[in-house]
Order: C-alpha cells, then sequence, then structure tokens
C-alpha cells in the first residue's frame, strides 16, 4: 500500500483498499486475546468462537468480534498516512456495525477523504469509511479522522 | 448499582446511566502488543521495530491504537468491578479518540460509565464512554461503546 503526500490529500481522493478474509483462526486468536488480559482464571471463549453459545444467540453461528473487524480500519489509515503519528496521536474513529461477519468472509476496507481542515498549527483530514464482504454488502459504516 | 467482588449480570433494567465502573488498571506488555499486530498483519516499522520507532521519536515501539480494545477492554472493566455481560449482548457502535502513544510496559488506568440506554425497533442499547490514562497520568484515548444489550440474567463469564 502506498503512503500518500500530505501535499498531494484532496476532497474525494479514494484511499487504496485492504482486503482480509476473516477466518476462524483470527477470531480464535482475538479470543486467546482477551483470556490473556481477562482478570478471571474460568474466562472462557465467547459466542464469536464457540459454537454452542452461539447457536443460543439471534445469529445461531459464530460471527466474528466487531473489535476485530473494526481494527482493520487502523491498517488501512496507519498505511495510507503520510506519517502514522497522524493516527497514534490524533485519530479518531466510529463504526457502526450494520451486518454480521461470518467466518471465511473476505472483507474489503474502503475510505474516502471527505474534507480536509486547516488550523494554525495543524491539518486534519476527515474519511469515510466502510467495509464490503464478499458480496459487496456493507458491514461496517463510519467516519476516520487523522492529523496530517 | 454498586460495584462488588461477587459476579453479578448486569441486565439492561439494571443499568443505570452515571453509574461509574471501579478503576480497570491494565499492563501493557510486549507480548500483547505483538501479538495484535501479528493477528491484524500490520507491518508499519513504528509498531514492529524499536529502532524506527525511535527515528520517529518514540522510545520503543508503538501499541496499534486499536489496543484500547484490549487494555480497556469493555468486559473486562465490568467483570472486574463484578458484573457479567449477558451472553447475547452484540457490539452495536464505536468510537473512539486516540490521544497520545501507549508503549510495552505503560500502566494503563481505565474508567468506564454507563452513558445511555435506549430501546430501538425491539432492541435494547447500553452505552459506555471509557477513558484511559497511563501512569503519569496523561490521557492516552477515549472510546464510546454502544451494544445490545438483552433483559434476561443469560451470562456467562465471558468476552
Amino acid at each position: 500500500m502506498t503512503q500518500a503526500a500530505s501535499t498531494d490529500i484532496k476532497k474525494g481522493d479514494s484511499l487504496p483498499t485492504l482486503t482480509r478474509t476473516i477466518t476462524e483462526e483470527m477470531v480464535i486468536a482475538y479470543e486467546e486475546l482477551f483470556e490473556r488480559i481477562a482478570a478471571r482464571s474460568d474466562w472462557k471463549a465467547s459466542f464469536h468462537a464457540d459454537p454452542e453459545a452461539a447457536a443460543r444467540t439471534m445469529y445461531q453461528e459464530p460471527i466474528a468480534q466487531g473489535v476485530l473487524t473494526e481494527a482493520l480500519f487502523s491498517v488501512l489509515i496507519s498505511r495510507w498516512l503520510p506519517d502514522p503519528r497522524g493516527w497514534i496521536e490524533g485519530g479518531t474513529l466510529t463504526t457502526k456495525f450494520i451486518a454480521p461477519v461470518w467466518y471465511g468472509d473476505t472483507l474489503t476496507y474502503h475510505a474516502e477523504v471527505t474534507n480536509i481542515e486547516h488550523s494554525d498549527s495543524s491539518s486534519t483530514v476527515h474519511l469515510n469509511i466502510w467495509a464490503e464482504d464478499q458480496n459487496n454488502k456493507k458491514v461496517i459504516v463510519g467516519q476516520a479522522s487523522a492529523l496530517l | 448499582m454498586s460495584n462488588s467482588t461477587t459476579p453479578t449480570p448486569l441486565t439492561y433494567e439494571e443499568a443505570q446511566v452515571g453509574f461509574e465502573f471501579t478503576p480497570y488498571v491494565f499492563h501493557v506488555t510486549r507480548d500483547l502488543v505483538d501479538r495484535l499486530a501479528d493477528l491484524l498483519k500490520e507491518d508499519l516499522p513504528v509498531f514492529r521495530d524499536p529502532t524506527s520507532a525511535k527515528d520517529a521519536g518514540y522510545s520503543d515501539i508503538v501499541s496499534i491504537p486499536v489496543l484500547m480494545n484490549c487494555y480497556a477492554h469493555f468486559i473486562a472493566i465490568m467483570d472486574s468491578a463484578g458484573y457479567l455481560r449477558p451472553g447475547e449482548s452484540f457490539h452495536s457502535r464505536s468510537g473512539f479518540k486516540f490521544i497520545a502513544p501507549v508503549f510495552p510496559g505503560d500502566t494503563i488506568t481505565s474508567k468506564m460509565k454507563i452513558v445511555d440506554k435506549w430501546m430501538k425497533r425491539d432492541h435494547q442499547y447500553l452505552a459506555f464512554n471509557i477513558e484511559s490514562r497511563n501512569q503519569n497520568g496523561d490521557l492516552v484515548a477515549e472510546k464510546y461503546h454502544a451494544s445490545v444489550w438483552p433483559s434476561e440474567a443469560t451470562v456467562r463469564p465471558s468476552p
């Protein structure tokens, strides 16, 4: 993925897309991160990784964690920015989950520049963001911003 | 509502807007920072290579900002305050503000409060705000988290 030069960024620009298949292994690996952070010794896999628990939900099968699927926007944006510090120390990210993501879904992450705000000390790029599955169905929508 | 050491299901009806959970302290390890970067296949040098991170002005590699979902995981915060998430709650919306870098070795203290509850199209929602500070008291990140939340106490001690 190519990093943008801050002087070249303009309203209407599309970021290079990021495509990832959300595998069962990724979902389980994320659950294992939670096991590492949990204070409780009896912390168990959630319905995201436990088919029996998932069968009791309205989706009936495991779905990927929202925190996993939204995290890939961070990869999309930090790679594109001229300097990732503008994301690490000034980024914002809002997401709305509008459809479940199943094991094996291939998501393509998109972002488009909607505005660039200039102040005396910095500039901020605003982005419209969304992720689509392999059927071109939007599964996450939102906005993001970063310092340039 | 009150903070407790006895796990109690947090149902929609019991949730009180304005309630503040016990501050949650988390020590960020290099292993966790690396594992998240591996999982996301994030290969930017500032997140992976200490030398590159120093060239960028940092003391060490930086955690990917969305590590906040780990060091300030809302279920872990609830859990440490004695509340269990119902097993059938679903993530609905998120909002992050990344303010300062978080490094391996940092100790992050997160404060979470319930900021809203509402019903829409037969679903009940709870919303939380989380504010995280490092060991120097610097604000490093803020998050808004909303989930669909059930009434019945079908709880499991799980994320």
